[in-house]
């Protein structure tokens, strides 16, 4: 048989179908042509898995690749990092300059995607016109140009019946409400996690509950109003034991982590290192090991990035002024492996389905698969190698990172989407749709 | 002699040794300056520069007059953090100055962390002149010198530390200071004003004034920024007087003689009033002392000949 891809001999993984076990994989035309022991291959090109994990392609739900409107990454750029770092789709939030808040507006993501994009972009749109909490956008209009789900993210839905009506219209929308929660009046001008750290470091505090309030009160409108809810980045214990609770209610909702907040503690912050200040705020080690856990054993569905690159002139001033976020794309993988895998003993399947089946399922996507027909999105990754995390090295230009010279395993080797490869042995390959 | 570390940005740089070194060579300059009138030349040709984004004219004065009596050049400079822009302000305002030829730089700022921002950019040493909620290791050494010119030592003895702790760099640097000089602290505050892990401090934690009182040697009082009635915090000057303020009668559950302390300005009939601000036992007027030959004696170990 013909292919355009051939890749040997790795342990081939594949939640979608509860496949686990060596073998070769045979890509041609776009498509999953062949798995097994595979003889008489005629490949243009031959990918030795020798140790590898292969897995279908990773998908991140949570980045910001910050166009239009900001000098600190386009979606090339962006999207080149997540190439980088095994992501076949990314997920782009809309609060950009001007936000994604209308048909128009998705449908320029996604043009501007198809010319420039580097792996496949699913856009995000706003839940409420110019991210102000005052009136609905118009989610059905934007779903129907491709928008997979609508959020505020960076703010919270603020009014409890603009939330409690954002809710009951997801139920004709049939996409999630993905909400960053986050009481502001709790936050109340706060830099970093209420603890020690900024006893230590006289930085205002964000108490825990800023989050833990917001998340119990839209459990509670996702019980009463049967919407469809998403919760973006929970970083505490009791957030995730509320979502645990409200699983109970039979609520129609779907939970993410972050690699930094399962990965990273606040002790980060030593020195004032602005580049671990991030919101939610990394947070203990008690709330970073339940995190972790909820990871492991699958109480959340996914781990998404929130990939939020700045570069240096908003990020090296005072602890302040300088912009929350961290450049995670790159290291979400390894910084999530090392924590979990080698960490905690998770099984990589588990782990595989946490970026696969597990977004695939928040969004009411068909989950990427490895049968043969399926769509070739495929990431390979490297469970041995030990490196050190080198953030001038990242394809993107956000190099905020506060896992700088951190030794990790778990990185991605390939990533090949629609039966191409976008990054091969760390090296990103020009890709279009 | 100890050298000191090349910046003094947080308590934490100093040891006990280099501390003792401080003190030494602090009161030999409180002698020389204001028993025997002596001015010193020691920075004869050096440039000490103020640089203040909150203004405080009682610190900078302290730090102007500690340079001039060792004979160095003083330049004040006083920005409003309205006007600069945030980061590139600090970061352009220090190499402008360091390219005019700044020896050694004093910064106060209202952020906390902008002291170890500022030395990250400059190139001559600098000391923290007080960064937001972070820290003021100066006043730690000041309020440290006066104690060890009352009692000797400080190891062993009962110092109370009262008032708006959550927001106070003063309170962590005394807590961190005392600690490594071997003193019990004891800090107190309406759990509204008390940090959320007030064990890192090192001191025990009390939200009850007679408790933290009791056997103190010393009480240190705090100032109270009424701002913080607004945001909640307390719910008026009289109801805070009558639980954390000092008097005269809540200072007889002290040791008794204790020494009444405060960083200053005070806020009389707040956090102090007036008979124990300005009684027997008050030692407020005599830090203001200490502090200009504590400053003296950093600025000397810092940029000085024999450095």
């Amino acid at each position: 048989m013909k292919a355009d891809i051939l890749i040997r001999g790795g342990r081939v993984i594949d939640p979608s179908t509860g496949l686990d076990t060596l073998a070769d994989v045979a890509v041609h035309d776009g498509l999953v042509a062949a798995v097994g022991r595979l003889e008489d291959v005629f490949a243009k090109e031959t990918i030795d898995a020798d140790g590898m994990l292969v897995a279908p392609g990773f998908m991140d739900l949570h980045c910001h690749l910050r166009e239009p409107g900001s000098a600190d990454e386009t979606i090339e750029s962006g999207t080149q990092a997540a190439a980088a770092g095994g992501f076949t789709a990314v997920c782009a939030m809309p609060n950009t300059t001007p936000p994604v808040d209308s048909p128009a507006m998705v449908e320029y993501i996604t043009l501007k995607a198809r010319s420039e994009a580097n792996v496949r972009v699913l856009p995000i749109g706003t839940i409420t016109k110019n991210r102000q909490g005052l009136e609905l956008a118009e989610l059905a209009l934007m779903a129907e140009k491709g928008a997979v789900a609508f959020s505020d993210d960076g703010s919270p839905v603020a009014d409890g019946e603009m939330m409690r009506r954002a809710l009951e219209y997801s139920k004709i929308v049939r996409r999630p409400i993905i909400e960053h929660c986050e009481d502001l009046t709790l936050t109340n001008g706060g830099e970093a996690n209420e603890g020690p750290v900024t006893t230590w470091l006289g930085l205002n505090p964000i108490p825990r509950a800023s989050e833990e309030c917001m998340v119990a009160r839209n459990l509670v409108l996702a019980i009463r109003t049967k919407g469809r809810l998403h919760l973006a980045h929970l970083s505490t214990g009791l957030s995730i034991s509320l979502f645990n609770w409200a699983k109970g209610y039979g609520a129609n909702i779907s939970a993410e982590v972050t690699p930094h907040h399962l990965a990273l503690t606040d002790e980060l912050l030593a020195g004032f290192e602005t580049y671990a200040k991030v919101n939610p705020p990394l947070r203990g080690e008690e709330d970073r090991a339940a995190v972790a856990l909820a990871a492991k054993n699958g109480l959340v569905d996914a781990i998404a990035t929130d990939h939020a690159p700045w570069s240096d002139e908003k990020k090296k001033k005072e602890f302040k002024a300088a912009s929350n976020g961290i450049s995670g794309l790159e290291t979400a993988i390894a910084m999530s492996w090392t924590a979990l895998v080698i960490g905690l003993g998770m099984e990589p399947s588990d782990f595989i389905a946490r970026f696969t089946t597990g977004p695939a399922r928040v969004l009411g996507c068909a989950p990427p698969s490895l049968s043969e027909g399926s769509v070739a999105d495929i990431t390979l990754i490297d469970p041995k190698t030990v490196r050190a995390v080198e953030p001038k090295d990242f394809a993107s230009w956000g190099k905020n990172s506060p896992a700088g010279g951190m030794e990790l395993s778990g990185w991605p080797r390939a990533t090949i989407i629609a039966g191409r490869a976008a990054m091969l042995d760390g090296v990103v390959r020009r890709w279009r749709i | 002699m100890a050298g000191l570390p090349y910046d003094l940005l947080s308590m934490e740089d100093l040891d006990r040794l280099q501390i003792e070194a401080v003190m030494a060579r602090a009161a030999f300059y409180k002698r020389k300056v204001f028993a025997e009138k002596a001015r010193m030349d020691v920075l004869a040709g050096k440039t000490v520069s103020t640089l203040f984004f909150e203004p405080s004219t009682r610190t900078r004065c302290s730090f102007e007059l500690a340079a001039k009596y060792l004979g160095a050049e003083v330049l004040n400079v006083e920005i409003s953090t309205s006007s600069a822009a945030k980061g590139e302000g600090l970061k352009d305002t220090g190499l402008t100055l360091q390219m005019m030829g700044v020896d050694l730089f004093v910064i106060r700022h209202d952020v906390s962390g902008a002291a170890n921002l500022f030395a990250s950019y400059v190139e001559p040493p600098v000391i923290n002149g007080g960064d937001g909620m972070h820290e003021h290791p100066t006043q730690a050494l000041l309020d440290l010198m006066r104690m060890l010119e009352l009692m000797g030592t400080v190891e062993g003895k009962r110092i109370a530390i009262i008032g708006d702790i959550a927001h106070s760099r003063v309170a962590k640097s005394d807590c961190i200071c005392l600690g490594k000089m071997g003193a019990s602290v004891v800090i107190c505050a309406p759990p509204t004003l008390m940090p959320e892990n007030p064990e890192v401090l090192g001191a025990e934690a009390t939200y009850d004034m007679d408790k933290a009182l009791d056997g103190a040697d010393v009480v240190m009082m705090l100032r109270l920024q009424l701002e913080r009635q607004r945001a909640g915090l307390f719910p008026s000057v009289r109801e805070y007087h009558r639980l954390y303020g000092l008097t005269p009668e809540k200072l007889e559950k002290a040791r008794p003689g204790a020494h009444v302390m405060h960083p200053a300005p005070m806020n009389r009939g707040v956090e102090i009033s007036n008979p124990a601000a300005d009684g027997s036992q008050s030692q407020i007027n005599q830090q203001v002392t200490c502090g200009v030959a504590v400053r003296m004696a950093l600025m000397d170990m810092m940029i000085g000949e024999g450095c």
